[in-house]
């Protein structure tokens, strides 16, 4: 009787794991969201030096995180990747981020007006792009 | 003396609320023809739809419906202001001459304020009970706000 059990448990643990991993590959063939989509390297050092540090998913500043996150652009849905570009654009061009208060504490977060430019350029264009 | 006192900041307040009166509100004008509008050209569930003209066209739409009291300043001035500002940011009855973008952007914000509970501004419902969005209400709008977007990107 106990062998029998055995088996039965063994044979549904081998079950699983082969579950486990069909379901994974079908995961990796069918991504969600964006997941080719990466920052160009002429982007990236401007956004590590003054976005970041509060948007992404480690960072403490919650509100940050919760309107932005570099780290998981990716995992977004096109529309929502697109609104988030748009969003960042016009935020910049406003001249609202980085915040006063963030440059106060930490100057070398500043976003020259060359940066600036061209962080909105490449937004704009990102964001028409991906809606062709 | 002191009645007298009373009586006389009475007068001057009356006199005052009199006065603006005659202050231009700017009153942002209604436009009841919109051939760009959202509903017009989109099939938007009938619920979904009646709860945008309930809750968010008076502010973000030209088909504004002005209650007696927005007539009346200083209230004219708040009311006057927050439409404007409100058409400014998003306005449906324009929604057709948006490009991809902005509609992509616009869809998203609606989702945001609305899990936030940023929109409708906390003022507009006590005195629009057909403006009062209950949980599920909320998330019956913010679905039909996402699957609308998503379907701008389907070909």
């Amino acid at each position: 009787m106990r062998k029998q059990y055995l088996v039965f448990f063994t044979a549904l643990t081998i079950g699983f794991i082969f579950l486990n991993f069909t379901l994974q590959t079908k995961d990796n063939s069918s991504p969600e969201g964006n997941s080719n989509f990466e920052i160009p390297e002429d982007i990236q050092p401007i956004i590590e030096q003054s976005c970041f540090g509060c948007h992404n998913t480690e960072s403490n500043n919650d509100k940050a995180k919760k309107k932005l996150l570099f780290d998981k652009l990716g995992e977004l849905k096109t529309y929502k990747l697109v609104g988030k570009l748009a969003d960042m654009a016009d935020i910049l061009k406003e001249g609202d981020m980085p915040p006063k208060k963030a440059i106060e504490k930490f100057p070398e977060i500043k976003l020259s007006g060359k940066d600036r430019k061209t962080l909105i350029n490449w937004a704009d264009k990102t964001a028409e792009s991906l809606t062709k | 003396m002191r009645v007298m006192k009373k009586k006389t900041i009475g007068v001057i307040l009356l006199a005052i609320l009199v006065i603006i009166q005659f202050v231009p509100s700017g009153r942002p004008e209604v436009i009841k023809n919109n051939p760009n509008d959202l509903l017009l050209n989109n099939e938007v569930p009938r619920e979904v739809a009646a709860m945008l003209r309930a809750a968010c066209y008076d502010c973000h739409s030209n088909e504004s419906v002005f209650p007696w009291y927005a007539s009346v300043a200083p209230v004219s001035f708040l009311v006057n202001r927050d439409i404007r500002h409100g058409r400014d940011e998003l306005n449906f009855s324009n929604w057709e001459a948006l490009g991809k973008v902005d509609k992509a952007r616009l869809l998203d914000d609606i989702t945001e304020a609305l899990d936030e509970e940023e929109m409708p501004l906390p003022i507009y419902p006590p005195l629009h009970p057909e403006a009062r969005l209950s949980e599920e209400d909320r998330l019956l709008l913010i679905e039909w706000a996402e699957s609308f977007a998503e379907s701008l990107f389907e070909d």
